[in-house]
């Protein structure tokens, strides 16, 4: 049981990582919107944490302990999410490989948790938020499933022994290899599509979930207890995303020849968690930047969700379309 | 024990996840009520507290929780060397976690 307790805390320690990155990137993008004539005087992150301490404030109408402890059942739906993920505690938590469509339903949970307890709020701003986070969530969601059932049904074409939608039969990285190369443009466009979908703000909250102006009446530890919800969200997408085309090729390399190798295995923790890291500040914000580009470019009536949508149809064909190729290859040899 | 529910490819492992989820959901909702009796704040408005007793006596389990933040975490946090006390606390961890054999359900 101890042991157990201990690697939970040193997976809400990895938690940190997300801070870190968040951290950065409101520095960088505040850097950004300063230099645009923008003055950013609030630190998102700061607030998040002095407002732990505040005076719980709730809106007249909600629902007082669904509206206090729901979003600590949203921020607990995520833990099994990262407990899948491996490397996350470093000593693995569980042993069943993480099953990427198991990981879609407890985020599934995670999100609704959060969506309630934002309605339970009652205020007819708290049903807009809750709106637009049902929206963000299918938005995120649909790519992500779409993604993780073609690569999925590609290494079930292809003959993978076990469960195709395991995490560690991902780690193949047969679908990114070069030969194949449908199911690399189609796995590369998946990447960029849920990247540029992950809800983030564009005035220099980063993934925070609410802004300072909104909800104003909802304030204290409930409120900072969302905003961290969202931000572990994002870094768990990046996360997942990251183990689908991070090059576990050569990192396996490493471990090679050693049956317990700690340095091989602290070696392949730093490797991912700073590629995670740096896949955050830089590549999700690149792709914000892209989508913010595309969107303004096309000016027919949602025209960015027209556009996500082929993007995703597009992606899923070019994965699927590789794997029948393999199978049949397959079945005339 | 462990309830494994198995339906053509996937693998549920409902104890590992379960107990997960519950033991995250318990220790961040014990954090929260912490925080809420020690910060307070307007959770009831103003009509709905009408004849109430603000000052009432607090029950047993308001008494432990106050007991653990004064008694275990104030004096934590009150710790010159903080940061390096709890570098060394969360190798304690790591090394726990590491030999205890814990690693899959």
């Amino acid at each position: 049981m101890l042991g157990y307790f201990s690697s939970w805390v040193l997976m809400l320690v990895t938690l940190a990582v997300a801070l870190f990155a968040e951290a950065i990137h409101t520095f960088l993008s505040g850097k950004t919107l300063n230099r645009r004539g923008m003055i950013v005087s609030f630190i998102p992150l700061r607030d998040i944490f002095r407002s732990i301490t505040a005076p719980i404030n709730l809106p007249e109408n909600a629902a007082v302990r669904l509206s206090i402890y729901l979003p600590c059942l949203a921020l607990a739906g995520l833990i099994p999410v990262a407990a899948s993920i491996p490397f996350f505690s470093f000593v693995p938590v569980m042993d069943n490989g993480g099953d990427l469509m198991q990981i879609l339903q407890f985020a599934l949970l995670s999100e609704t948790l959060a969506i309630i307890s934002v309605l339970s709020l009652g205020t007819s701003a708290a049903e807009a938020t809750a709106k637009r986070m049902t929206d963000e969530l299918i938005a995120l969601i649909v790519p992500m499933m779409a993604a993780f059932v073609s690569i999925g049904f590609y290494y079930s074409a292809s003959g993978v022994q076990g469960d195709p939608f395991s995490l560690n039969t991902f780690t193949n990285a047969q679908h990114m290899s070069a030969s194949v190369p449908f199911s690399l443009t189609g796995t590369l466009i998946f990447v960029f599509v849920i990247f540029s979908r992950i809800p983030h703000s564009n005035a220099g909250f980063g993934c925070s979930l609410l802004e300072n102006c909104e909800l104003p009446d909802f304030n204290g530890a409930p409120r900072s207890t969302l905003q961290l919800w969202s931000i572990f969200r994002a870094f768990l997408v990046v996360a997942l995303v990251t183990h689908i085309f991070f090059p576990w090729g050569f990192f396996k390399g490493l471990n090679a020849g050693f049956s317990i190798s700690w340095w091989a295995q602290s070696v392949n923790f730093a490797a991912f968690w700073s590629t995670v890291l740096f896949i955050r500040v830089f590549g999700v914000t690149v792709c914000w930047k892209v989508k913010e580009l595309l969107e303004r470019f096309i000016r027919i009536k949602n025209g960015g969700m027209w556009l996500y949508m082929i993007l995703t149809v597009t992606a899923t064909l070019l994965v699927v379309f590789e794997g029948i190729r393999i199978s049949m290859e397959t079945a005339a040899f | 024990m462990i309830s494994i529910l198995e339906t053509g490819y996937f693998i549920w492992n409902f104890t590992a996840w379960i107990k997960i989820f519950l033991l995250s959901a318990v220790i961040f909702c014990l954090l929260i009520y912490v925080i809420k009796k020690k910060t307070g704040g307007s959770l009831i408005s103003s009509k709905k507290m009408r004849g109430c007793r603000e000052d009432r006596d607090e029950g047993t389990f308001e008494q432990r929780t106050a007991m653990l933040r004064d008694k275990i975490m104030g004096p934590w946090f009150d710790f010159p060397f903080l940061h390096v006390l709890s570098m060394v606390v969360l190798f304690i961890f790591f090394a726990v976690a590491l030999f205890s054999g814990n690693g899959g359900e």
